[in-house]
């Protein structure tokens, strides 16, 4: 198995609530079991979409789980950090869906994960909350002009000449500043985020 | 740490992503790939970020809350636990991505079928979820802000489409509140004692914001289903069009549209069915039913799981007749059904379905499970045979 853990310096005081939570779930303590679902539930349905590409059947799995988790509460083990467990296994409970129903996986023809790295993976991955949250605050750095052009262009994919007609500036302040954001936001997601530059800020 | 990459490669992983992978490169990706586990792992950051920035479908349109509840439901109610019926069905699957448990197999025939619904955009039909004051005053579930208390004199939390009333007896004099929840819309309550309360759709609830004196009492003209909460001093009774039902604390389901008879179900618990003067008392599993007003109602032993599903976001058939199901679906999406022949109401079907917010993904499955078709215009659903 996996020893290799991506422990990052900082503690970071959410996790020891995290680790409290998962006890009281542990208990029957369903406040606790309401927090994790509403902390977790979208990313996980998210990360379900990786596997099964229609919402409602994605959410099923992970409704299913969630169920799971609670009616066999009391044997689930203590856990280090509840994110990567959760990851584990809902790609477990999808790829059990999808073998009992012949659904094909979205990256089938790229069989190269072994068996270490899917732990790996659930350890290192980045949920949809978690890229959502540095995102905006890296936002918070530009200036609302370099902001307006970021989000229109990259966001919601206006096109530059388009932008720079909404915001009554020539194309080429649009493109400046649009260069200006991507530096910042390169910069600031830099540690976090090592490939963003592909398709985010490409 | 990290190396400089070449953005060949990039590119390829790029194009690997998006399905666009010329003749060759596939291979060229595989051999790279098994060169170092770091380009495993850069690979599969690369898919992260990819999945995060196209997912499969828009993060938004994931209604947390209203899962919470359907998750919640399950959890607290062990015996209505979901039955995959996947494993009953000699599936026949075409080579397409398909829904677990969204089939439907025709029973009288001998081939049931497994198949794809596919997302048809148009969405229900938005019909307004009103609260009615005593004195005739009509609030739009809308006009009321999420999150916001204390309006109209009363102490509740919205939260998207449910309310919460605030439990204790703040109010000083009994003030009656009316939820109509229309075709179209389903609704979820939780009343002051804690009762759950989950209004299905063309149903009416009435009742008093906070319960005083020796008896809780609602009415309910349509269909819900309650979690009652436990409280022995305080019996709990809901007023049907013909009949009434008392409980102590219990989960049941009642169902009480005009013209189409009078049915308490019930999942826990124990309760007091009273009809034409005739007293029934129902155990789990056990359904009442009677005709309208005045008819004796009769008990029979039923699978509450068939009743009751309808709350937990689906419903479930065994053997249900076409025009049953029909009568579901026009209500629930707000729809008139047009049949092009009698013959075709009997048709029966089994099986799981999922509310979609497109009406289109439910019929979908009926047309693939049998050579039936339906035709949506506008408010209209036109059934017929497939020609």
């Amino acid at each position: 198995m996996n020893t290799q853990m991506t422990a990052k310096p900082e503690i970071e005081p959410q996790k020891t609530k995290e680790q409290e939570e998962w006890l009281r779930l542990k208990e029957g303590d369903r406040e606790a079991f309401a927090a994790i679902f509403h902390q977790y539930y979208k990313d996980l349905v998210l990360y379900a979409g990786t596997f099964i590409s229609h919402q409602a059947e994605a959410e099923d799995v992970v409704q299913d789980f969630f169920v799971k988790l609670w009616t066999e509460r009391e044997h689930i083990s203590a856990v280090k950090s509840v994110k990567p467990f959760l990851l584990t296994a809902v790609k477990h409970a999808c790829l059990n869906a999808l073998r009992g129903n012949g659904i094909k996986l979205k990256y089938g023809d790229v069989g190269v994960m072994a068996e270490e790295c899917v732990t790996r993976e659930t350890e290192d991955y980045i949920l949809y909350s978690e890229l959502n949250e540095r995102l905006q605050e890296a936002l918070k750095l530009l200036t609302p002009m370099q902001r307006q052009c970021f989000e229109m262009s990259r966001m919601q994919g206006v096109k530059q000449t388009e932008v720079a007609q909404r915001l009554g500036v020539s194309l080429r302040t649009v493109e400046l500043r649009l260069a200006e954001a991507l530096k910042v936001l390169k910069e600031e997601l830099k540690e976090y985020l090592v490939l963003v530059v592909i398709f985010f800020l490409y | 740490m990290e190396e400089r990459r070449d953005i060949e490669i990039d590119e390829l992983i790029a194009r690997c992503l998006s399905h666009e992978l010329r003749p060759g490169e596939g291979e060229q990706l595989e051999r790279w790939l098994a060169e170092d586990e770091e380009h495993v792992r850069y690979f599969t950051r690369c898919r992260n970020l990819h999945d995060l920035y196209s997912p499969a479908f828009p993060p938004e349109g994931i209604d947390e809350k209203k899962a919470y509840r359907q998750v919640d439901a399950r959890v607290r109610g062990r015996s209505l636990r979901r039955r995959r019926w996947t494993t009953v069905a000699a599936a026949v699957v075409g080579g397409l991505a398909l829904g677990m448990g969204w089939w439907l197999s025709r029973q009288a025939e001998v081939t049931p079928q497994v198949q794809v619904v596919q997302r048809v955009e148009q969405q229900a039909v938005p019909q307004g979820i009103v609260l009615e004051l005593a004195e005739g005053q009509v609030i739009a579930l809308d006009s009321l802000r999420e999150g916001e208390g204390a309006y109209v004199g009363m102490s509740a939390l919205r939260d998207e489409d449910a309310i919460a009333y605030a439990q204790g007896d703040s109010v000083e004099t009994e003030v009656w509140h009316t939820w109509i929840v229309p075709r179209g819309k389903t609704f979820f309550l939780t009343l002051g004692d804690g009762t759950r309360v989950w209004m299905n759709s063309e149903s009416t609830i009435r009742f008093p914001m906070a319960f005083r004196g020796g008896e809780r009492r609602v009415c309910i003209e349509g269909e819900a289903y309650l979690e009652v909460a436990h409280d022995a001093s305080r019996p709990f009774r809901v007023e049907l069009q013909g009949g009434e039902v008392t409980v102590l604390g219990t989960a049941f389901n009642v169902r009480s549209y005009q013209g189409e008879g009078e049915q308490v179900t019930l999942v826990e618990g124990k309760v007091q069915v009273l009809a034409a003067k005739e007293e029934l008392v129902l155990a789990p599993g056990e359904q009442a039913a009677w005709e309208g007003d005045g008819g004796m109602p009769v008990k029979r032993l039923v699978n509450p799981a068939l009743y009751c599903s309808w709350y937990e976001g689906k419903w479930l058939f065994e053997n249900g007749k076409l025009e049953d199901i029909m009568a579901l679906v026009a209500r629930r999406y707000d729809l008139q059904v047009e049949w092009e022949t009698e013959t075709l109401k009997n048709v029966r079907f089994s099986g799981e379905i999922r509310h979609s917010e497109q009406v289109e993904d439910v019929l979908r499955l009926v047309e693939l499970a049998d050579d039936i078709s339906f035709e949506v215009e506008g408010q209209k659903i036109r059934v017929k045979y497939l020609r």
